[in-house]
């Protein structure tokens, strides 16, 4: 058990008011319940805007300002390290006022065009190429192929895995395949090829689902059980003393 | 304009993933040194907006206008603690401690009654076959993820977590790379058709 | 010989005849193969010259004549088809024009009496007649000298009208006009001259100077006033406006008797063709006939002329001629019309009366795309101001029931916008299945916590290893320990109780293993989570350090991965001894250099989009450092494709509760993690027992579904 100072027993007392005031919720939305939302969103986007500043916005904006001299201020390197991010942060700023917003479109088409960029290329490099390799190396002759030692039942169990790993695969992208033919009477006409392979991706996408939603109720038990267990905590210690 | 500095930005930075050239490189780091400090500065645009926001229902004497005071006097202590002694400082890790961590950890604990509600009803609501396999895999995931009701070392207890391991780590896997297939297309697409100045989330 | 009856003024003709003697109507249709008709019908085709329209109009001025004294529009009215007439003549002009004349009566087209030929000396081409059409003066011969016989009314021989001529000088036609000028007034000659003096007379082309012979012309009008017979040509005239302008042969020969005279008209036509061009009005004649006027007259200006003074008579009944159509028809006895002609008359509707101001008189658009036109249709008022709707004139006759009717629709247009409240029975919906299992799960999870299980009771503890843990094992055990771990803390404070618990025993193994551990955050709360977890298991300074945190993201991990020290300047609760606010300056990072430098990378995330985020980043920069992730159960399907591959990018993941519990188990350690297994156990129970009651209650409801419903159900499909 852990010793709580003053401040701690208060912060901890307070903690405690607030994890049943927001556990209140499943008898129905109230006042306390509100209350507690609020003041959690005020606190979070208080503490998020402190640790910007001085984990970002001073270091890179003001503190290159400040510590430098006149003379070293207007140096070529200063360009690119403090004028240019000074220009950029003025023109997102204008962003705020109606009547000079437009001018805050550089800098976020700067935001836009980086982001999308390294959205791109690690989509590419980082998955396409790598899980379309490991989709394909499913069924390679090195997988197929007993190894040595191994039992049948075990070889059996992998070859098949590999085939259920792929058929998932594929089964799954034909299923997100929305585009078809269009019929004579204007349906979306698909081949029996292509929803027979759908219905099979759907099946797939349900199993899937239903692990992510077992996994999802695990950890959010966890999570009840850990308040629970803080709640027993901070009452024994008042009980105790 | 404004699509010629997006596309040119995003072009630098793409063909750094590729071509590894000096010139490249640095324009590459350049640009996404300005895009990370451009971030933060957005976040505090987002700030003051919902602060502008809240400031507004109170002014006005909106409907639930305390709790919009509530939240600006919670912003105010807590941005200002964290911007004059910063926010390692005791006072703000106190704040975080004992009321964002607490709140935030209820918040998601009340998601497990949720969940457990909606997995009651989806059967009786949604009639239909994926519905079904949905629920009876989440079962049985649950039940070989959770603890032994009689020996953990049973025959039972085994062959439960292996066939919890079997769909979880073969059939939802190979579901999962379909899926983050489908998911890297698509952002892939996304990207570019911001780079290619089809989309301009930024305006004209 | 039978007569035949005029059908405009019901006069008896000789059968014979092919016009009126009296009006100048024609008594048979036109027929095509007729010589004389189809000349000059050709000829009214043909773009005449202003010579050939002076011709045309010194023959037809007689006619003309005729036809105003028949006709009941006044000159007034006549304005609008000036743009046909080459040259502005009076409206006695224009009306002279339309009388009818036959063939018979009048020379071919082209062709003009020797008598009227001496005034056209000047004036321009003459058409010579041809040698078969000699005979048509001796049929005018034959015809005047029967309807002389029958009418009072004839003109005069041809020598009281030339002795008029010298008589006077200045005469204004004043009673020349339609209503006034009746066919009987008409002076027709008496004695149709002989041949040679018919020939010999001169009918000037039409044209503005064609009023130079008008006037010449029209001095045998005088006859209206002295009731004298006009010469026979003047009979003939009416037939030859009507089909074409006869030509003025140039070689006519003149009587002798006349020849002083003409003399003394060329002189007059002289004067009057120089006065004429810039004075004479341009007054519009109503023509019926457009055929028989194919010349444009000029404007005429009376005034300026001098005109023999039967002629100046003529034109001072001109004014008085506004409403001729009156007098016209008091003096004309109803006709029988013929069926074809009964069939070309107009509609009744239609107006063929069209009052024409005079120009002085018009009023000058002012308002719209017509505004400076004079003579158009006004705008104003009717459609350039804009007005108010006006009340319609006449009262809406309602009776009883109608404006019943319209009160009870107005009433229910009412009622449509006022608010009617809620029906009263309100019905207030319980939550009681998030009651019932809220209850349920709490007492699960409270009673293993309250009733505090010694280690060993409650749910059996994990007795195997699974084989995911095997592989962290050994990559945690592999690792140098010069290096530092990287630790991402990228989940947020609500997944703390999980990951702080699932986290924990990996943590301590680095920790107790001698590795230093560096932490960095893409979430603003990472670094207090950082410090909230590792100040359990080590010291800040020693153990740990915190770079601090990352903004923008996915572009923020891409440029940490890149160039690590160059993207984070600034700690998070650094050390007191520390100099510097970078992280980057402890101890334990004094040989990083890049990311590949480190040890281990072990990414603890609950966001599936955070843990793809960084395998994709920190893929191409991480270079032989293996990456582990710790994640929460409901991330691990998503990620594990990262893990099952041949060429792994994940090398190792540590998720669930009892992944930690195991951990802990080997570490021999008691954490966080087995202080949950019961009530772990018992929640996880308890949901799965929630879960089986709903596949239960749901097959339940479907097998024993009313049978209405399933029959809808079918119908619907």
């Amino acid at each position: 058990m852990t010793e709580f100072t003053t401040l701690d027993l208060v912060g901890t007392i307070t903690a405690a008011l607030l994890t049943v005031m927001v556990l209140s919720y499943l008898l129905g939305d109230n006042i306390f319940f509100r209350f507690a939302v609020y003041l959690f969103i005020g606190v979070a986007a208080g503490y998020a805007g402190s640790i910007a500043w001085h984990n970002v916005i001073w270091p890179g904006l003001i503190d290159p300002l400040v510590s430098q001299e006149l003379a070293g201020f207007l140096q070529p390197s200063n360009i690119v390290t403090v004028i240019v991010p000074w220009l950029l942060t003025i023109l997102l700023l204008l962003k705020v006022s109606p009547a000079t917003s437009r001018y805050g479109g550089l800098p976020l088409a700067l935001l836009v065009g980086v982001g999308a960029a390294v959205v791109v290329g690690g989509a590419i490099s980082g998955t396409l190429i790598p899980q379309s390799l490991a989709a394909m190396g499913t069924l390679t002759p090195s997988t197929l192929l007993p190894q040595a030692g191994e039992e049948l039942i075990v070889w059996l169990e992998r070859i098949i895995s590999a085939i259920i790993m792929l058929l998932a695969t594929i089964t799954i992208l034909m299923y997100f395949r929305f585009t078809t033919r269009r019929g004579v009477t204007g349906e979306a006409r698909r081949s029996k090829l292509e929803r027979i392979a759908a219905v099979i991706g759907q099946v797939f996408i349900a199993i899937t689902f239903g692990v992510m939603y077992a996994g999802a109720l695990a950890a959010t038990v966890v999570i009840l059980i850990e308040r629970i267990q803080f709640l027993r905590d901070v009452v024994s210690s008042l009980l105790t003393g | 304009m404004w699509a010629a500095a997006a596309v040119g930005s995003g072009i630098f930075v793409l063909l750094g993933y590729f071509i590894d050239y000096e010139v490249i490189l640095t324009l590459r780091l350049i640009l996404m040194r300005w895009s990370v400090l451009l971030a933060a500065v957005a976040l505090f645009l987002g700030l003051f907006n919902l602060l502008t926001v809240h400031w507004s229902k109170v002014s006005e004497q909106e409907k639930g206008w305390p709790f919009s005071a509530l939240l600006i006097l919670a912003f105010l202590v807590t941005l200002i603690m964290g911007l004059v002694f910063g926010p390692d400082n005791q006072i703000s890790l106190l704040l975080f401690n004992y009321i964002q961590l607490p709140i935030e950890a209820s918040l998601m604990a009340l998601l497990a009654v949720f969940l457990a509600v909606a997995g009651f009803r989806l059967v009786s609501r949604r009639r239909d076959p994926f519905s079904l396999i949905f629920v009876v895999v989440a079962l049985f995931i649950l039940l070989g993820t959770g603890p032994s009701l009689g020996a953990s070392d049973s025959d039972a207890y085994i062959l439960l977590r292996q066939l919890r391991n079997w769909i979880a780590q073969v059939w939802a896997s190979g579901g999962a790379r379909g899926i983050l297939l489908g998911v890297a297309l698509g952002a892939g697409l996304t990207g570019l058709r911001v780079l290619l100045a089809v989309d301009r989330p930024y305006g004209d | 010989m039978a007569d035949i009856r005029c059908p405009m003024c019901s006069k008896s003709n000789p059968e014979d005849a092919e016009i009126c003697g009296i009006c100048g109507a024609r008594l048979k249709p036109l027929v095509i193969d007729q010589p004389p008709q189809e000349q000059l019908s050709g000829q009214s085709e043909e773009p005449r010259t202003e010579q050939g329209a002076e011709q045309e109009e010194g023959l037809d001025w007689l006619g003309r004549i005729r036809a105003e004294a028949e006709s009941e529009v006044p000159k007034d009215e006549i304005e609008p088809e000036e743009t046909t007439d080459e040259a502005g003549s009076p409206d006695w002009l224009g009306r002279l024009r339309e009388v009818d004349i036959t063939a018979d009566e009048g020379p071919p087209n082209g062709e003009v009496p020797d008598w009227l030929s001496a005034f056209s000396e000047d004036i321009g081409e003459v058409r010579e007649p041809e040698g078969e059409e000699q005979g048509w003066l001796d049929r005018i011969r034959e015809k005047n000298e029967t309807e002389a016989a029958e009418s009072e009314e004839e003109a005069e021989p041809v020598d009281d009208w030339l002795a008029r001529l010298r008589e006077e000088e200045e005469l204004v036609p004043e009673s020349l006009g339609a209503d006034e000028i009746t066919p009987e007034e008409f002076p027709l000659p008496a004695e149709i001259p002989a041949e040679e003096e018919v020939e010999e007379q001169v009918i000037s082309p039409i044209e503005p100077m064609d009023i130079s012979i008008e006037p010449s012309e029209a001095a045998p009008l005088e006859v209206v006033e002295d009731e004298e017979a006009l010469p026979e040509p003047l009979d003939i005239l009416p037939e030859l406006t009507e089909v074409a302008p006869p030509a003025v042969p140039s070689d006519v020969e003149l009587p002798s008797e006349v020849e002083g005279e003409v003399e003394e008209v060329d002189a007059r036509v002289d004067e009057f063709e120089k006065s004429i061009e810039d004075e004479l009005p341009h007054v519009p004649a109503l023509i019926l006939d457009e055929e028989a006027v194919g010349e444009q007259t000029p404007d005429l200006d009376l005034d300026s002329i001098q005109l023999p003074g039967w002629l100046n008579e003529l034109r001072e009944t001109t004014p008085q001629e506004e409403v001729p159509g009156e007098d016209v028809s008091q003096d004309l006895a109803p006709a029988t019309l013929p069926s074809w002609l009964e069939a070309m008359r107009p509609i009744e509707t239609f107006r063929s009366v069209v009052e024409i101001e005079s120009m002085d008189e018009q009023v000058v658009e002012s308002a719209g795309p017509l505004a400076g036109l004079q003579g158009v249709l006004m705008a104003e008022p009717v459609i350039a101001i804009p007005r108010a709707a006006t009340v319609g004139a006449a009262r809406l006759e309602v009776t009883e029931r109608q404006y019943a009717q319209a009160e009870l629709l107005h009433r229910i247009v009412e009622e449509e916008d006022q608010e009617r409240p809620a029906a009263t029975v309100r019905r207030i919906r319980l939550p009681f299945l998030r009651w019932v299992i809220g209850f349920l799960l709490i007492i699960a999870v409270m009673l293993p916590t309250v009733l505090s299980f010694k280690s060993g009771e409650g749910f059996p503890l994990p007795s195997y290893m699974p084989r995911d843990l095997g592989t962290l094992f050994s990559v945690v055990e592999e690792i140098p320990p010069e290096r530092p771990v990287l630790t991402v803390f990228d989940y947020a404070p609500g997944y703390a109780g999980e990951l702080n618990t699932v986290a924990g025993p990996l943590l301590e193994h680095i920790i107790l293993r001698g590795l230093k551990v560096v932490t960095v955050s893409t979430q603003p709360t990472g670094s207090p989570l950082a410090e909230g977890l590792l100040s359990r298991v080590g010291v800040n300074g020693e153990n740990y350090v915190h770079l601090g945190y990352l903004s923008g993201g996915s572009t923020a991990v891409q440029l940490f991965t890149a160039s690590p020290r160059e993207t984070i300047s600034r700690g998070f609760l650094l050390p007191d001894d520390m100099q510097s606010q970078s992280g980057w300056q402890s101890p334990i990072l004094q040989d990083v250099l890049q990311l590949s430098d480190f040890s281990l990378m072990v990414v603890i995330t609950a966001s599936a989009d955070s843990a793809r985020t960084w395998v994709e980043q920190a893929y191409p920069w991480k270079g032989e450092t293996p990456l582990v992730m710790v994640l929460s159960l409901g991330t691990e399907p998503l990620i594990r494709p990262y893990y099952e591959a041949l060429e792994p990018q994940v090398d190792g993941i540590l998720t669930g509760l009892p992944a930690a519990v195991t951990y802990e188990q080997y570490l021999g350690r008691s954490g966080d993690a087995l202080a949950l297994w019961n009530a772990f156990g018992a929640g996880m129970l308890t949901v799965e027992l929630i879960l089986l009651a709903g596949i239960i209650y749901g097959a339940a409801l479907w097998l024993f579904r009313p049978s209405t419903v399933e029959t809808r159900s079918e119908h619907n499909d």
